[in-house]
Parts: C-alpha cells; structure tokens; sequence
C-alpha cells in the first residue's frame, strides 16, 4: 500500500471536521475489509492521502429498539448483527443478511455502513493497477466501460449510471446531454428530446449543419465500431423543432416587465435573445444589416447552411415574442447611453466583420472576404475574377475558395502562413476544397500585389518559415529569398476578421482590449453594470457554437442581474446522478453508423445544401447505436437490500448536523448520496407488522465468501391471504438496489397463488437490459422472486 | 446517537499518539509509527507487521485481500484476518499467533490433531485454520460439525484437506465420529 497520513477519530464531530478539511483526499475506515483490498489494489481514482479510523468512535456500536424503531450504530459489527436477538426476532432478514456476508472473520470486523457504503463490483473497476497497468474506465475518472463491450457476466441487467458525465456531452461545447435526448427518441419521446436540446443549444437546425462535431471525435462508440452520428441526429431534431415550432418555441407563460436590447443578431445575440424571451424578458435584438442572422445570414455559404433554415429560425424566434429592429445603426441612429437607460441590461453581440489591414502594397486592390459572402449570400452572383487568389487559411478562407468556384472561377488557390497540418480550416472542408479542385499553396504569405493599369494581374508571395513562436504566438518569420509570383486577376482577403467597435463612444468606462470588448468570461459581464458582451466582439474569430454558448451564458447572468441574484456562471453542465440509464440492447453488437454522404461534385450548387440529411427510420436506428454511456457494475451489499425491503431510514451526519434519507434514496447516485463530508452513523428500521413475511435469499456460487450474483429480499404483509403491501427489492443487479415496483404492484390486493407469483416473477423482470453475457441472471432473478414469494413462514429462506 | 453532538467541543482535529502498544502471544510490544526502517508506517497491515516487523512468520499471506483465511490470528478471542486490518488501528490489542500455541515445547492439542489426522499437505492454510478452530473452541468446546464448517468458511486450502481438517478438530474437541 501507498502512504497515508492516518488519523483516529474519538468522536464522530472530529471525524466530520477531519473530512471537511481534507475532502476528497479523505477516505473512512470502519472494518476496512472493501477499503484496504482497493487502497492495496490502487484501483480508487485518487489515492487518499488520509484514512480517518472511526472504529474509535466509542459510541457508534448499538443495536436497540425504541418506541417501535430499531436502531443499528453504523459501526456494528456484521457479527453482532447477525446474532443480535431482537433482530432475529423481529427483523429476521436482517440477521439473515448479515450472517451471509463474506466470512466469519470479514463479518467479526466489518460494520454494517460499511457494508452500505462498499464500492460497487466490477473486475475491470478493481482489477489491480500494478498488474498490467491501470484499467482506466468511467469510475475512475476514464472515458469507457470495459464491462459494457466486454466480460460482463456479474454485470448489470438493469442499465447503468452514469459517471463523470458522458464523453460526448463533455466534449460538446454546450454541453448537450447527448446520451439523454438519444434515449428519448428511443423512447420515441421528441418533443422531450427537443426539450432537452433546446435546454443547451437553441439552434441545433443550425449546428446540426455546421457544429465541427467534437462530440463524434470524443463518442466512446468510435472505439468499438464507428462513432453515433451525433451531429446528423442533432440536424434532424433541429428541423424537427423547425416544423413544430409554434409548440416547442413559445412565449414565456408571464413577462417580467423588464427588457433587454441585443445588439447584434448574429449566433450569440440569438441564443441570449431566445433563453431571456423564454424567462420572461421583452427583448429586442438592434442590426444594422437589412437581414437578421449575422455570421448565419450572411457569412456561412448557403449550400452548407440553407439561409431558409435561417430564416425559419428566425421566425420561430419573433412568434415567440422576440422583436426585431433592422438597420439600426447603434451609435448613429441611437447610442449605447440611451440604449442602457431605455433598457433594464443590454447585450452586445456585434460580432467580428471588420477586415484588417496586412500591410501589404497593393492591399487596396483585393477583396474582402466577408463582404463578398455576404453578396453572394444576398443573391449577387458576379464572378470575382477568373483566377483568384484567397489569403487566408481558416475557414472563411475554405468557404470562399469553393464559393468562387462554384461562382465560375477558372483557378482558386488559397495561399496562408500556415503549413498543411497547422491550417486552422476544418479538415473535412479542407478536404472537400481540394476535391472540388480548389489549390492550395501553404506556407507562402503575400508579399505585394501587381497591378497593371489599375487592374490586379497577380500577387507576389514569399515562403514562411513558421507561422508561430516556441511559445505559440502568432509572430511569422518569412525566408525573403524564396519568393514566388502567382498571376491573378483577384484577390480576396480572409485573414482573421476584427470586431469593430467604433459604435461605443470612447468616453464610456467600458474595457476594451486589443480591440475586443473585455468580459467576465463566467458571467459576460462587462467593465459597466448591467452591460454585457459576448460572441465574437469579446473573443475574435469564433465558432458558431462558442457564440450560442456565450449567449446563453449572458442570458443566465442577465436573468440573474434583473432579478437582483448573484451572478453566477450560467452555463448548464450535464447532471451525473441520473436514475439508472437504459439502452438498446442491439448496440452491443457492431455495426457501421448512417450517414449520408455529401452529394457528388456534378451535384453541388451555390444555393443547394451540399448534405442530404437523415430519414426518421435512420435517425431512429442511429439512436438506437449509442451506449448511453454508464458504469454498468453492480452494488452487491447485501445490507442494503433487506434494509430498503423494511423500508429503513439512513442517519447521515454532515458538518450541518444531521439529515435522514430512506435507505432506498441513499443509493440513488453512484455509489450513494454522501457528501465527501459526511458519514452514515445509524439505521433505523421501522418494526414490521406482525403479519408480514421476510425472505433473503441469496444466489452465489460458493456458500461462504462470495458475493451475490442475485439477492432477493421481501416483505410482504398479509391479511387473510391477500397481499397488503409489498417490498421486493433485488440485490447485484444493477449499480445500485432495485425495488421490483411491477412485481409489488402485480401481488398487491391479491392471495399470493401460483399464477400470481408466476405473473409477479415476470414482472420483476421487465424492462431488464441483460448484457452480452448475463441473459441467465435475468432468469436467476425471476426463480428467486418466485422462491421468495412462495416461502411459506415469514423469515424462512435459503441460501 | 449523534443527534445531540456537541460541535463546539468535539470538532476539533484529534491528536494522534506517535506510537502504539501491541501484545503479541502474551508480550507486550512498543512500536513506533513513522516511516523509519523499524517503525509502522500507517499502510502496514498486522499481517506485514507481524511477519515483517516482529517475526511472527508462521502467519500465512495467501491472497491479501480477505478472501482465503490463510492470514487468520486471534485478536482479542476473536479469529480475523490479520491482511485486512491496519496495525495502527490495532492500539492496545492482544494477538494469538500460531506461534503463541506451542507451551515448553509442548505442541497444542490442536496442532498434534492436526499432524494426527494429516489434516494439511503444503500447510500453508493450517496456522489460519488452526487459529479460527482455537477461537471456536475456546468459545464453544463442543461445537457440532456444521458449527465447524460454518467457522471454517472463510479458509481455503488448495490440497483440499477439507475433510480431514474437520476430522482433526472433532478429533481435538474430543467429539470424533
Ligand atoms: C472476501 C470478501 C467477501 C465479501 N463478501 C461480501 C458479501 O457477501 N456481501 C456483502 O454485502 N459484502 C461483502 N464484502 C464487502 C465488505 O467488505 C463487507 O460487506 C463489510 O461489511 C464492509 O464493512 P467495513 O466496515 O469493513 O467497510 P470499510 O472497508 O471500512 O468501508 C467500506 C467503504 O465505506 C466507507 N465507509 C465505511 N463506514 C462508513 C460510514 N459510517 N460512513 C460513510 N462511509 C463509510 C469507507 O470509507 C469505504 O470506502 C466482502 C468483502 C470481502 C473482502
Ligand atoms: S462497469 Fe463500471 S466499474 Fe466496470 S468497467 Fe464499466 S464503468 Fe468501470
Ligand atoms: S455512445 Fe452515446 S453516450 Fe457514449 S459517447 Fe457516444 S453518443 Fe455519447
Ligand atoms: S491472506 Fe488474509 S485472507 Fe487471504
Ligand atoms: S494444506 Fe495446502 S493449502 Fe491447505
């Protein structure tokens, strides 16, 4: 074992003090019998750096029974339980539990909280880490589940819980709970799906076309087979949610009377329009264009983003109450200073258009870039040029270069400082540039532009030798004797647009920085209360995405200044502690993920998307592929099982004093509800009705030593025969202890005769998810439910 | 119950002691705690400690993780499993080892059970067997059979000397068939 500093704790407040103060770095020894196999194993995914022994808390060792409750001190030995008389007596499958734990020697030493708070069983999880390296899976902090795909016989058949969120949600800028609306369109759930969506992204009609998708870079399923088609499912809700608009984009159900003025209708401007409309702000979004959408309307070429799908969302947004004032030129036609005094808060989203000037003779000559998206966006279809050259080699640059192919240009070459590898352009589009027959020329900056009577003849390029610094600052360096001459009659600039922000008066006590408009970059605030910036005017050139999320983030702190909250960071984050996760058994078996492939080059036009999406069946079926990624081991404790079969209640004590859960609720995340600074100290278990009958009944390989592989616990009163309440709870077959609702529900009002049972067998069963290699405990479970219904005394079971 | 915890007066951080005492087959033993060449260091178990530090060899390190009984001692009349427990949690405690049973030379009547009914062939399981059959015994001096296997769960002998084991102690509780 590794070093620890190690600490007797004599009373329960210096062993709550000592967990505040450590965290988790801290971990509790009771008997230690779990904790010291992983402390020797390295399996925890951090190594503590205390143990805290609260075997010496003298007073934590009871068992007794006051007014009708029995009450059991966390560090009771499972010994002592198990031979405890009142508990035999009365709480029968208590004692039964106890007795079938591990070993005599394990039951002399462990306690019954640790029994309730052991570590889950999984061999990947506690395989040791010195042999062969570290099994690196979701409960320790890794991006996979080895049981899912793999040896998975004791597994889960019951879906698993997830962990550390899900590798695709954590790679999603926004957050997406990807694995969450997958399975509702599973469930065949779509406007639930939408929902969730909607909840981190308003616009997935949007990125569902132009996201660069690092959700499917990161998706475990890439690994196995190929990844899930995340984005062309993201596509299909967004039209979804475009077709039904008036029922998913709505007003909100009462208005503030407060309001907020956007500025700028770009991505950012949007996304902070649509959360605050939807949390009951008037807001109006300010452009100077004649057309909303900003960077969606007049920058991204059509056939990647078809300007219909811009427009409808766009509508989606004004029926909803969002309102629109187009060609306001802020600072001309109105200032900042009145804005903020008409408005409660304003948002300022004005994007980065500007094109730079890089100091090059000759410059006055070429075009810029965005301004001749923006035309063609409009309709305007002039050819540039029959031979252009594109400065640049991001990805404004890449959609000019096919834009003016596509135009009619001869020859397009796109020259950047940047070599092949560091061209910051998406590599797909790079990609398709090239098959499209665009040239590339990178590594060359431009030197000069030739002129001849007023018209550009070609541009003057000289070799870069590296673009960045060994600290990675943009600071080329350029060989002066390696040039090259390139005829042309056009040249068109796309080097990294700026914000302009000349619309804010200079006088104003606003940061600005470089000529980015300085934020909070937690909350968006500016340097001016109740001012607040986000998109491209506070970071330069971006992504759609980013901008969403940047608006989103503002639309949370607006909401929160308004309402006179301390502004905290508003962007949603996936929540861990789901209940228990379920997928399609069918993606355990490999198979290759749908999508369709852009259409051939004969096909592809100015104004027709390039992307053919997704049919409903196809959506559905890739769905179907993703794991819903969870850990899928099982909770083995068998402590735990008969004590939610009693319906006990778990004594947790926290720095704040104490607070009782239902021993159910203690195991809803994984592996229970405690907080690093807590400690279970007691269980307490209401005396059973006479008439009702216990059962446990443990299903293992060897009689002593082993852990369940299925447990069964019941609690069933009777009353002249017929059923009158219900407790069947089924141990080692999920993450956490699973109370059969259905099979509760199927005996319930009824005499426990063979058909009934056999119905309620079944019914424990449904919805169960075996796993490539547990089908069999599926039917162990229907046998022991079926057993432990039959049992004919109250308390009698096998083992 | 801790309801009524008292946190002004007991939420203070403990003060540990820089060394433990320790009784091993009746001699007390002062061990330091530290990370020195003689000293515990809190990650030992009393297993490592008693083979390692005290020379106790004669308890058995099988599998290490509480799963085979082979490291089974008497800790205060109780039989457990001496690689699962932290020896600087064990403060003030008396250990029986197998080496603690031998009187003047004179071979426990366990053991000479043992040898009699060829109860072993590696020996590598029967100081923890025999450890769990003394506290058994000395609990309940005649335990039936099933008291004798339900004892013995918890021990792995892979010579299978199972049977003969079980014979020896009926043997040594005076209960043969
Ligand atoms: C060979 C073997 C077989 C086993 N067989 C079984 C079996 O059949 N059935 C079964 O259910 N279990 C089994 N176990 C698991 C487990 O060791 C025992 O159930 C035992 O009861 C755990 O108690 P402990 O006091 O030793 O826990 P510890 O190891 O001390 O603690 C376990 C975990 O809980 C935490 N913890 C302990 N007490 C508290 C508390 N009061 N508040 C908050 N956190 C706490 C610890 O920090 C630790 O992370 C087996 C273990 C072994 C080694
Ligand atoms: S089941 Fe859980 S513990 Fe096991 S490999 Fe998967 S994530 Fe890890
Ligand atoms: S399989 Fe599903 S949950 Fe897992 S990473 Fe891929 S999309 Fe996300
Ligand atoms: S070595 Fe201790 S139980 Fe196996
Ligand atoms: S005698 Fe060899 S292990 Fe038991």
């Amino acid at each position: 074992m590794r070093a620890f500093e190690h600490y007797n704790a004599k009373t329960t407040g210096e062993a709550v003090t000592l967990l505040k103060k450590y965290g988790s770095k801290a971990k509790l020894s009771a008997g230690g019998t779990d904790l010291l196999g992983k402390l020797k194993d390295e399996v925890l995914p951090e190594y503590p750096e205390v143990l805290i022994n609260i075997k010496t808390i003298p007073d934590l060792d009871y068992i007794r029974e006051d007014d009708g409750t029995l009450k059991i001190g966390a560090l009771t030995k499972l010994s002592k339980i198990a031979t405890s008389s009142i508990i035999k007596e009365r709480y029968d499958i208590i004692s039964q539990a106890a007795q079938s734990v591990g070993s005599p020697q394990i039951r002399r030493v462990g306690t019954i909280g640790g029994n309730l708070c052991q570590d889950v069983r999984c061999w990947y999880y506690r395989y040791p880490d010195h042999v062969g390296g570290r099994i690196l899976c979701y409960l320790k902090g890794g991006q996979g589940c080895y049981a899912l795909t793999g040896e998975n016989r004791y597994h889960s058949i019951f879906g698993g819980c997830r962990v550390n969120g899900s590798a695709c949600s954590s790679a999603c800028p926004a957050g997406v709970d990807i694995p969450l609306y997958l399975s509702l369109i599973r469930d065949g759930d779509w406007h639930k799906a939408a929902e969730v969506l909607l909840e981190a992204n308003p616009f997935p009609s949007v990125t569902g076309r132009v996201c660069s998708h690092p959700c499917e870079q990161k998706c475990n399923r890439g690994d196995f087979d190929e990844s899930v088609s995340v984005r062309a499912i993201e596509r299909f809700i967004g039209d979804y949610i475009l077709d039904n608009a008036s029922a998913i984009i709505k007003p909100a159900e009462s208005y503030t009377g407060k309001s907020v003025a956007i500025i700028g209708s770009g991505p950012a401007g949007l996304s902070a329009a649509y959360y605050l409309n939807a949390s009951g702000y008037r807001v109006t979004v300010f452009d100077r264009m004649p057309e909303a959408g900003g960077m969606l309307t007049n920058g991204i070429p059509a056939y990647r983003l078809p300007k219909d799908v811009v427009k409808r969302v766009l509508e989606s947004l004004e029926k909803a109450g969002v309102e629109f004032k187009l060609q306001a030129n802020i600072g001309k036609d109105i200032t900042l200073e009145a804005l903020r005094k008409e408005y409660d808060s304003v948002f300022l989203a004005t994007g980065a258009w500007n094109q730079p000037s890089i100091g090059v003779e000759g410059e006055s000559m070429a075009k810029p870039g965005l301004e001749l998206l923006t035309n063609v966006n409009r309709g305007l279809k002039e050819i540039p040029g029959k031979k252009v050259v594109v400065i640049g080699g991001g990805n404004v640059a890449v959609d000019l270069g096919i834009t003016v192919l596509r135009l009619g240009a001869e020859k397009v070459t796109i020259a950047c400082l940047e070599s092949r590898e560091e061209m910051p352009a998406l590599e797909s589009e790079i990609e398709q540039a090239i098959e499209e027959g665009v040239k590339l020329m990178p590594s060359w900056g431009p030197a000069r532009i030739i002129e001849s009577a007023g018209k550009v003849t070609g541009i003057e390029m000289v070799q870069c030798s590296s673009v960045f610094d060994a600290e990675g600052i943009f600071s080329p360096t350029y060989d002066d004797s390696i040039r090259k001459a390139v005829k042309a009659d056009q040249i068109i600039l796309a080097v990294g647009q700026t914000a302009d922000i000349s619309y804010i008066d200079p006088a104003l006590p606003l940061k600005v920085n470089r000529g980015l408009i300085v934020i909070d970059p937690k909350t968006q605030e500016t340097s001016m209360p109740g001012i607040f910036a986000g998109g491209e005017v506070t970071s330069g050139p971006a992504t759609v995405i980013e901008a969403v999320i940047a608006g989103h983030r503002a639309a949370t702190a607006i909401d929160h200044y308004l309402r006179g909250a301390e502004i905290k960071d508003g962007h949603i984050k996936e929540k861990t502690d789901s209940p228990l996760l379920m997928f399609n058994s069918e993606c355990l078996r490999k198979t290759s993920r749908v999508s369709r492939p852009i259409v051939p080059i004969s096909e592809r036009r100015l104004y027709v998307e390039d992307a053919p999406g997704l049919d409903l069946a196809e959506v559905e079926a890739e769905a179907k592929r993703c794991f819903n990624c969870s850990c899928v081991a099982v909770n083995a404790s068998d402590m735990a099982v008969v004590l939610i079969a009693l319906a006990a209640k778990i004594v947790i004590t926290g720095p704040g004093g104490i607070r009782i859960v239902p021993a159910q609720d203690f195991f809803d995340s994984l592996v229970n509800v405690l907080e690093v600074d807590e400690i279970l100290t007691e269980i307490q278990v209401p005396r059973p009705l006479e008439n009702t009958s216990q059962t446990f009944i443990k299903f293992r390989l060897r009689g002593a030593i082993d852990f369940a592989i299925v447990s069964v616990a019941s609690a069933i009163t009777l009353n002249s025969g017929v059923c009158d309440d219900a407790r069947i709870v089924l141990g080692a077959v999920a993450p956490k202890p699973i109370r059969a609702v259905a099979a509760e529900q199927t005996i319930t009002g009824r005499a426990l005769n063979t058909t009934v049972v056999e119905a309620a067998a079944e019914a424990a069963v449904t919805g169960s998810l075996p796993l490539n290699m547990n089908e069999y405990k599926v039917r162990i479970t229907k046998t022991l439910v079926k057993r432990a219904l039959s049992s004919p005394d109250p308390g009698t079971a096998a083992q | 119950m801790p309801t009524d915890i008292d946190w002004n007066s007991s939420t203070r951080e403990p003060i540990e002691k820089s060394y433990i005492t320790l009784t091993v087959n009746g001699e007390p033993h002062r061990l330091g705690i530290g990370s020195q060449q003689d000293e515990i260091a809190p990650s030992h178990t009393l297993a490592y400690t008693l083979r390692e530090s005290l020379g106790f060899t004669g308890t058995k390190i099988g599998c290490d993780h509480g799963a085979c009984g082979a490291c089974t001692v008497i800790m205060d009349g109780e039989a457990v499993q001496s690689c699962s427990i932290l020896t600087i949690e064990c403060d003030g405690k008396s250990i029986l080892t197998i080496e603690g049973l031998e009187v003047n030379g004179q071979l426990h009547p366990l053991q000479q059970a043992f040898i009699d009914h060829t109860a072993f062939q590696c020996g590598f399981c029967t100081p923890g067997i025999i450890m769990s059959t003394k506290a058994l015994l000395d609990a309940n001096p005649s335990p039936t059979e099933d008291d004798i296997k339900q004892e013995l769960a918890g021990h792995f002998c892979r010579c299978i000397s199972h049977y003969l084991v079980i014979k020896a102690v009926m043997a040594a509780a005076g209960r043969e068939r």
